[in-house]
């Protein structure tokens, strides 16, 4: 308005025959339909007391020349700058320029207030380029003018549902929706909140359905405002009324945002109030990140408001992750004071907070401090907590579920597991799934061999890794990796434990751990090879304990009588490959070389003796 | 009689070397159902063979001789596409069959020695048995399997004989023959017997990794096994493939 007036005041004034550099039009919000010129009279449709008729109206700019849209408004007569009160304008943009061709939307609402027909001016007040004009200047100001783009007139019916709200004193005064002015909860401390009941009047005779009652807020953000509808009636009867509260309790200070309003039915209500300091607790700016992993919301920042309880990530009932949300909490630095908190608690099942500085904490101006929130839950349902920070009061909420999917297990083609092995592994679900699904299938292997950490034998044969992504189709009982329900992969060459893990969206991990014994040294493959003056034996096998050392070979003529038995100590040589950029695990190729005097084909056959932790392994060989 | 004993020395057991998507080469190693494949490819190629002592690779054109550590030892510049390679003991085992040009290539401890040949069918494996002599398996129209030796000297033939019952791709190991068709792997010694594996793959390629082992790949499944096959041992595993392909 205060614009309105400057134009008014300063602008040089146009001709009143100059043509208007702005047309406006019926917009359809919907695209269904094209935009209509609006005529220079338009007629609402009946319209009860206490109910609204939306119009919306683009507006465009027709001229060459830019224009300074200054407002559109209803008055009560054609040359009138007095508001008609039968009529408001919300969603518009005041003071806005418009280049040739640019446009602007807002929404004209016949919300009568008193009985019959009733007439209203729409009028837009706009000024307009010209040379070295300026629209902000005093000096050289843009000439302004006024237009009229419609007559606009509706009659109101009587009266059927209305919303009014009881004042402090017990007595209601009716709102009137679609207003530009919201209702205003006021000035309410950060650690307070205030609640009115509002009343919804059946003015008619009869009954008549309740209409859905819900708040408007931004989405993602959290609400300073709470609506309680949990008195009202499915329906209200003739000459009565049911009621509803909403609390505004704010978390942050200043002023709400303006998008926030009452729905009540397709009537809009707008509603306002500010978060304010009394105490010095209540400058507390408050603050949590989401840092649960492979949360959608993960690295969100949230400013929380009291009236809207603090929403965990949904978890899987008895799972292993837990939802976890970092806070901050500063005193801003224009604070006068430190600010001691007192208590610094959280409470409610399955709600859990670390990190905290230690009591008694004091935050000075300009400081802050942090702790983390957790929620995680063995059952499933709804979980609620709440969390003091001093007098500064939050809701807390957390959901676990349970698996949409049947019950499955882990299948393999062979057991017990020993080392070199390729087995399969086959997801078995109890009954077909009723749902598509992605899980993961990942294998960790924990090696139970002192100063040992892993075998890159252990893998998944599809991939040469140890995660895969699975498959679960509608009615299917086993999920799939590329469609093969069999899932290979290698037991490595070293005793320990290999576990395997699924996951499925919204549902537990499961994991199963199958154990690999330790075992007496295995030979793959032996050679025995005369090359003369050597004798030269080869062994590839594993040694899945890595303690292998005392080796013994005993010679044999070709007519099998004993020539000499033979004892080596090659533990040093075994320690040094197992322990040192070991690559294959416990798998080894053993060559021996045994200088001969004599005719080396008198020699025939060798007896091995390999041991290792677990005993010792014979092998024999004929020498070639 | 036995003076002494050497120092035992212990080491990673040798698979040889493979190659997968994209023609990326890499040592394997492990024993049959443990095996693991190199992280990083040391090689590039279109085709090859490779024995304990060492390798052919062929790569645009050119058939590169290399020795048990894959390092350079010859070079020559065939201009062929698809050469079918075959090394399965020392170097002097290694020849090349070039389809384009009908001719056979081998190393004479030397130098590369070619020789045209007039065989007709495909040539699906062939060796080396002796420095004059190449054994060639040439699969017909029919798509039975023929032995055919030819002379290195001549370039003629001096033998062909039908094997009886073996289809598809084949390759000579040691004394066995091993044949994929695309439903099994039929392995048969030098006696006759017969032993099958099911290894179903339409696409199956069979290329030497070392003196004991074959790769068998399907580049369209993405799946490859490998087969240890000696006088003693026949072990069919299934291969991870190469960290890079897997991606």
């Amino acid at each position: 308005m205060k614009r309105l007036l400057c134009a008014l005041l300063l602008g040089a004034g146009l001709a009143s025959a100059q043509t208007s550099p702005l047309t406006f039009y019926i917009h359809d919000t919907s695209g269904a339909t094209p935009d209509k010129p609006l005529n220079s009279s338009y007629a609402f449709a009946n319209t009860p007391q206490g109910s609204s008729t939306p119009l919306v109206i683009r507006a465009v700019n027709s001229s060459a020349s830019t224009i300074y849209w200054v407002q559109a408004f209803v008055s009560n007569a054609a040359n009138s700058t007095v508001a008609n009160g039968n009529f408001s304008i919300t969603g518009q943009v005041i003071d806005q320029v418009l280049a040739p061709s640019g446009s602007l939307l807002f929404t004209v609402n016949f919300a009568p207030t008193i009985a019959g027909a009733t007439t209203g001016y729409l009028r837009a007040t706009y000024q307009i380029q010209q040379g070295t004009c300026s629209f902000t200047s005093g000096t050289n100001p843009c000439p302004s003018g006024t237009t009229n783009a419609s007559t606009l007139t509706g009659t109101a019916t009587d009266p059927q549902l209305v919303l009014s709200y009881k004042t402090a004193s017990g007595s209601a005064v009716v709102l009137q929706p679609a207003s530009s002015t919201p209702f205003d909860f006021g000035n309410v401390s950060t650690s307070s909140s205030v609640t009115v009941t509002f009343l919804l009047s059946n003015q008619t005779s009869g009954a008549l359905p309740t209409p859905t009652i819900k708040l408007q807020t931004t989405q993602f953000f959290s609400s300073a405002f709470r609506l309680d509808v949990s008195s009202l009636p499915a329906s209200i009867v003739g000459n009565s009324f049911a009621t509803f509260t909403v609390t505004f309790a704010p978390g942050q200070t200043g002023v709400t945002d303006p998008s926030t309003a009452l729905l009540v039915g397709a009537l809009s209500y707008l509603v306002k109030g500010t978060g304010v300091i009394v105490a010095d607790i209540d400058a507390l700016q408050i603050s949590y990140t989401d840092v649960t992993p492979g949360s959608p919301s993960f690295g969100v920042i949230t400013r929380p408001q009291a009236a809207t309880a603090i929403q965990f990530d949904q978890l899987v009932a008895g799972g292993t992750t837990s939802s976890i949300f970092n806070f901050v909490v500063t005193n801003p630095a224009t604070s006068y004071n430190a600010i001691a908190v007192s208590p610094l608690k959280v409470s409610g099942a399955g709600f859990g907070m670390s990190g905290a500085p230690a009591a008694p904490i004091s935050i000075a101006p300009g400081a802050s401090i942090t702790f983390t929130l957790t929620f995680a839950a063995a059952a499933t349902g709804t979980y609620t907590g709440s969390l003091s920070i001093g007098t500064r009061q939050f809701t807390l909420q957390g959901l676990t579920v349970i698996s949409p999917f049947p019950s499955f297990s882990l299948q393999l083609s062979a057991q017990p597991l020993t080392s070199q092995q390729q087995v399969t592994l086959t997801v078995q679900f109890a009954s077909p799934s009723a749902f598509t699904g992605t899980g993961t299938l990942t294998m960790k292997f924990v090696p139970s061999v002192a100063n040992v950490t892993d075998d890159p034998a252990v893998l998944f044969l599809a991939t040469n890794s140890r995660q895969l992504s699975l498959e679960l189709a509608i009615g299917a009982q086993t999920a799939t990796y590329k469609g093969q329900s069999a899932i290979a992969f290698q037991t490595g060459t070293t005793a320990g434990t290999l576990s395997f893990t699924l996951e499925f969206v919204n549902t537990a991990p499961f994991s199963q751990s199958f154990t690999i014994t330790p075992a007496t040294v295995h030979v793959t493959s032996a050679t025995a090879v005369r090359q003369s003056p050597n004798l030269v034996v080869t062994i590839n096998g594993y040694d899945n304990t890595y303690s292998a050392g005392q080796l013994s070979f005993t010679f044999y003529d070709v007519s099998g009588k004993l020539i000499a038995p033979v004892t080596v100590n090659a533990a040093t040589s075994f320690q040094q490959y197992f322990f040192t950029n070991n690559s294959a695990g416990g798998a080894f190729a053993l060559q021996a070389s045994f200088p001969v005097q004599g005719d080396v084909t008198q020699v025939g056959s060798v007896a091995i003796g390999l041991t290792n932790s677990q005993g010792q392994t014979n092998t024999t060989q004929t020498f070639q | 009689m036995l003076a002494a004993t050497l120092a035992a020395q212990v080491s990673a057991p040798r698979v040889g070397f493979a190659r997968f998507a994209g023609g990326s080469v890499y040592a394997v190693s492990g024993l049959s159902a443990n095996l693991v494949v190199a992280a990083l490819p040391i090689a590039h190629a279109d085709s090859l063979s490779f024995s304990d002592s060492g390798g052919l690779l062929a790569h645009d054109g050119q058939i590169d001789l290399v020795d048990a550590n894959a390092q350079p030892v010859a070079s020559f510049a065939s201009g062929e596409a698809a050469p079918l390679l075959n090394i399965d003991g020392a170097l002097t085992t290694a020849i090349a069959w070039l389809p384009s040009s009908h001719s056979l290539l081998h190393w004479d401890g030397k130098k590369f020695v070619l020789t045209e040949t007039a065989l007709t069918g495909e040539v699906t494996a062939l060796q080396l048995p002796d420095p004059a002599k190449a054994h060639l398996l040439v699969r017909q129209a029919d798509a039975s399997i023929s032995v055919v030796l030819v002379s290195l000297d001549t370039g003629q033939v001096i033998d062909s004989q039908t094997t009886p019952g073996l289809e598809g791709k084949a390759i000579a190991q040691r004394s066995f023959l091993v044949a994929a068709n695309s439903k099994t792997l039929v392995i048969e010694s030098a006696n006759g017997q017969r032993r099958v594996l099911p290894l179903a793959g339409r696409d199956l390629t069979i290329e030497r990794m070392s003196s004991d082992w074959l790769h068998i790949f399907s580049a369209s499944s993405g799946e490859h096994w490998a087969l240890h096959l000696t006088q003693t041992d026949l072990q069919l595993s299934r291969m991870p493939p190469a960290r890079e392909a897997a991606q």
